[in-house]
C-alpha cells in the first residue's frame, strides 16, 4: 500500500518534469531561432506612414 | 544581456545611428536649438545640450550606443532588482522588461531617449524606498530620475511615477517634499518653452498619434498586449499572426497568476496592478473616437502635447506586467516544487517564461538590427556644415521633417542639421499621417511660405521675412528643391548636399527656378522603390 501511494507522485513528478523540460527546450530553440533570424519580417507593408509623409 | 545583444548587435559596426527620431551628428554644437530657444517645441532638451557638452570626451556615436545600452540593460536590471527576493523571478522580470512590444515599438520609432522614462521606473521605486532623512532620500530620488530627465517626457513621467509612489505610501506630508528634485529637473525644457511662448500644439496630433491596431482583435488587443503604437512603420509584422498573440496571452495569464498568488497583504502587488491597469485604461479611452475628441481639445493647453502619442503611457503597464509575470513564474516554481516535487522547476519555468517573452515579438531582433544599423555620414557633411554662416537663419530643404538619403539606404530620420550649425534653422516639422482613408497633417505652426517651399519655390520676400541667410539642401533625399537660388551664391555643391548663402546684392533681389520635372520624378520614384 505504501509503495503504491509513494510511487504515483514520483511518476507524476517525473512526467511533469519531462513535459516541462521538453516545453522549455522547444520554446527556447523556437525563440532563439526567431530572434536571430534575419528574414522573418517579409510580406507585410509597414511603411505607409512614411510614404504619406513624403507626399508629392 | 543576451536579449539586449540580439537586439543591438548591428550597433557594433562603425558609424552614426540615424533612424527616425534617433539622430546625431559628428560635431554637435551648443546653439539655440540645444537650449530649447529656437522657437520649436523643445523635444530633445536638455539631451542635445548634454550631447554637445560631452562630445569632446565621448564622441556622439559612442553616446548613442551608451544610451541604447542604458535604456535596455537599465530596465532589465531595475525590474529584476524589484523582484530579487522571489526565487527565479529576476531573469523573468529582466526578459519581460527588455523584450516586449512596447519597448520594441518605441525603439522602432527611434525613441530610445524617451525610453529612459521607462527604464527609470524601477530605479525610482528602489530610490523611494531608500532609508535616511529627507535630504538623502531627495538626493537619491533625484539621481535616479536624472537619465529620464534628458527629455521633457522623461522628466514629466518621473514626476508622475514619484507622485504615484507618494500616493501609494499614503504619507503625503513626508512624501511631497520628495517631488522637489524631479520637479527641478523639468526646468531645463520648461523655462525655455515658457519664455518662447511655445506650448500649444496642433489638435490634429491627438488623432494622428492615437493608438492603432497592430494585432488580431483590433486596438483593444493591441493595447492589452502592450502594442498599438501610432506609426505603421514601427509595427511588428509578426504580431499579425497568432503565435505572438498566444505568447502574450500566456504571459498575461502568468502575470494574473502572480498577482493572485502574491497579493495577500502585499502593497507592492497592488501598486503593480494599478501600474498596469490605470495607464492601460487611459490609453484605451484615448484610442476611442470620444477620447481622441477630448484629447484634440486639450492640445491647446501647453504641455498636453507630451501625451498625444498616448502609447508611451504603456511604459508603466509594461513594467507592471514584467513584475507580475516574474511573480507568476516564481509562484509556479514554488508550487511545482512543493506540491509535485519537480526539482528542475526553477530553471525550466524561467526558460519557458523568458522564451515566451521573446515570442511576443519574434521579429524584434531582425527589425531592430536593421533599424539601428549605423551609417557612415558622407565626409562632405562637415564641409557643407562649415559653409553655413553663423548669423541669420538657414532654410533647410526639401521642406520635409524627415530625410531618407540613399547613403542611409533610404531609412527615414529626423533632420539632424539643427544639431550641427550655430545658426537658427527654419525647417519643417510637419507630419502627414493617413487615418481612416483621409490624410491628417500635424502641423505645430508652419510659416505661410511652407507650401511654396514644399514645392521648391523660394520667393525673395519669403526669405527676407524669415531672415534667411543660407539655404541648406539635402540633394538625394526625397522632396523638391531649387536648382538656382537667385540672390544667393552656391558655396558648397557636393553629391549629397548643397549650400547657398546670400550674396551682397541678395536681399530682396531675386526669385528662383522651379525644380525640374526630371528631378522630381527621380526622387519620387526612388522613394517609392525604397519603401515598397
Amino acid at each position: 500500500m505504501s509503495t503504491a501511494t509513494s510511487g504515483r507522485p514520483k511518476a507524476l513528478s517525473a512526467v511533469i518534469s519531462l513535459v516541462l523540460g521538453a516545453l522549455a527546450a522547444f520554446l527556447l530553440v523556437w525563440a532563439l531561432l526567431m530572434a536571430v533570424s534575419p528574414d522573418n519580417t517579409s510580406g507585410i507593408e509597414t511603411s505607409a506612414d512614411e510614404v504619406v509623409n513624403y507626399g508629392s | 544581456m543576451v536579449l539586449t545583444a540580439i537586439m543591438l548587435a548591428s550597433t557594433a559596426r562603425h558609424g552614426h545611428i540615424l533612424f527616425r527620431d534617433f539622430v546625431t551628428v559628428p560635431d554637435p554644437v551648443i546653439n539655440e536649438a540645444a537650449l530649447g530657444m529656437d522657437g520649436y517645441l523643445p523635444r530633445a532638451v536638455p539631451l542635445d545640450l548634454v550631447t554637445a557638452l560631452i562630445a569632446g570626451l565621448v564622441p556622439p556615436a559612442v553616446q548613442q550606443r551608451v544610451l541604447l545600452l542604458v535604456a535596455l540593460l537599465g530596465a532589465g536590471m531595475g525590474f529584476a532588482l524589484l523582484v530579487r527576493s522571489w526565487p527565479w523571478a529576476p531573469p523573468v522580470a529582466a526578459a519581460a522588461a527588455i523584450w516586449n512590444p512596447f519597448v520594441v515599438e518605441r525603439l522602432l520609432l527611434g525613441q530610445a531617449p524617451t525610453m529612459l522614462a521607462y527604464t527609470t521606473i524601477p530605479w525610482l521605486v528602489l530610490a523611494f524606498r531608500a532609508k535616511g532623512g529627507l535630504g538623502r532620500r531627495t538626493l537619491v530620488l533625484t539621481c535616479a530620475a536624472l537619465p529620464a530627465a534628458l527629455t521633457p517626457w522623461g522628466s514629466v513621467a518621473t514626476l508622475i511615477t514619484v507622485t504615484a509612489l507618494i500616493a501609494h505610501s499614503r504619507r503625503l506630508a513626508t512624501g511631497l517634499p520628495l517631488l522637489a528634485g524631479p520637479a527641478l529637473l523639468t526646468m531645463p525644457w520648461l523655462l525655455p518653452a515658457l519664455s518662447n511662448g511655445v506650448g500649444s500644439a496642433d489638435a490634429d496630433g491627438a488623432v494622428a498619434f492615437a493608438p492603432q491596431a497592430d494585432a488580431p482583435g483590433g486596438v483593444l488587443t493591441s493595447i492589452m498586449t502592450l502594442g498599438g503604437i501610432w506609426a505603421q512603420g514601427a509595427h511588428l509584422a509578426s504580431r499579425l499572426s497568432g503565435g505572438p498573440l498566444i505568447a502574450s496571452v500566456a504571459l498575461i495569464l502568468l502575470a494574473g497568476y502572480g498577482a493572485v498568488r502574491a497579493s495577500a497583504g502585499r502593497g507592492e502587488v497592488r501598486l503593480a496592478l494599478a501600474g498596469w491597469s490605470v495607464p492601460t485604461v487611459v490609453v484605451l479611452v484615448l484610442a476611442t473616437t470620444w477620447g481622441q475628441g477630448v484629447a484634440a481639445q486639450l492640445q491647446a493647453v501647453p504641455g498636453v502635447a507630451l501625451i498625444r502619442d498616448s502609447h508611451r503611457l504603456l511604459g508603466w503597464s509594461a513594467g507592471a506586467v514584467a513584475v507580475l509575470t516574474a511573480l507568476g513564474a516564481s509562484a509556479a516554481v514554488t508550487g511545482l516544487r512543493s506540491r509535485l516535487r519537480v526539482r528542475a522547476a526553477g530553471p525550466a519555468m524561467a526558460v519557458v517564461a523568458v522564451s515566451l517573452c521573446a515570442l511576443t515579438a519574434p521579429d524584434a531582433g531582425a527589425r531592430l538590427r536593421e533599424a539601428y544599423r549605423p551609417t557612415d555620414i558622407p565626409r562632405e557633411w562637415s564641409q557643407a556644415v562649415a559653409a553655413v554662416p553663423s548669423d541669420g537663419r538657414v532654410l533647410v530643404l526639401p521642406w520635409q521633417a524627415l530625410r531618407a538619403p540613399t547613403w542611409a539606404d533610404g531609412r527615414p530620420f529626423v533632420d539632424p542639421l539643427p544639431l550641427a550649425v550655430d545658426a537658427r534653422t527654419v525647417r519643417s516639422t510637419t507630419l502627414t499621417v493617413e487615418r481612416g482613408g483621409s490624410l491628417i497633417t500635424v502641423d505645430d505652426g508652419e510659416p505661410a511660405a511652407a507650401s511654396r517651399w514644399r514645392s521648391g519655390l523660394l520667393e525673395p520676400h519669403d526669405l527676407d521675412a524669415h531672415d534667411v541667410e543660407a539655404v541648406f539642401i539635402w540633394k538625394d533625399s526625397p522632396g523638391e528643391w531649387p536648382r538656382q537660388v537667385r540672390g544667393f551664391e552656391l558655396v558648397h555643391d557636393g553629391p549629397a548636399f548643397a549650400v547657398w548663402t546670400r550674396d551682397d546684392a541678395g536681399r530682396s533681389g531675386a526669385g528662383d527656378a522651379p525644380p525640374s520635372g526630371e528631378a522630381r520624378a527621380q526622387v519620387t520614384g526612388r522613394l517609392l522603390s525604397t519603401l515598397e
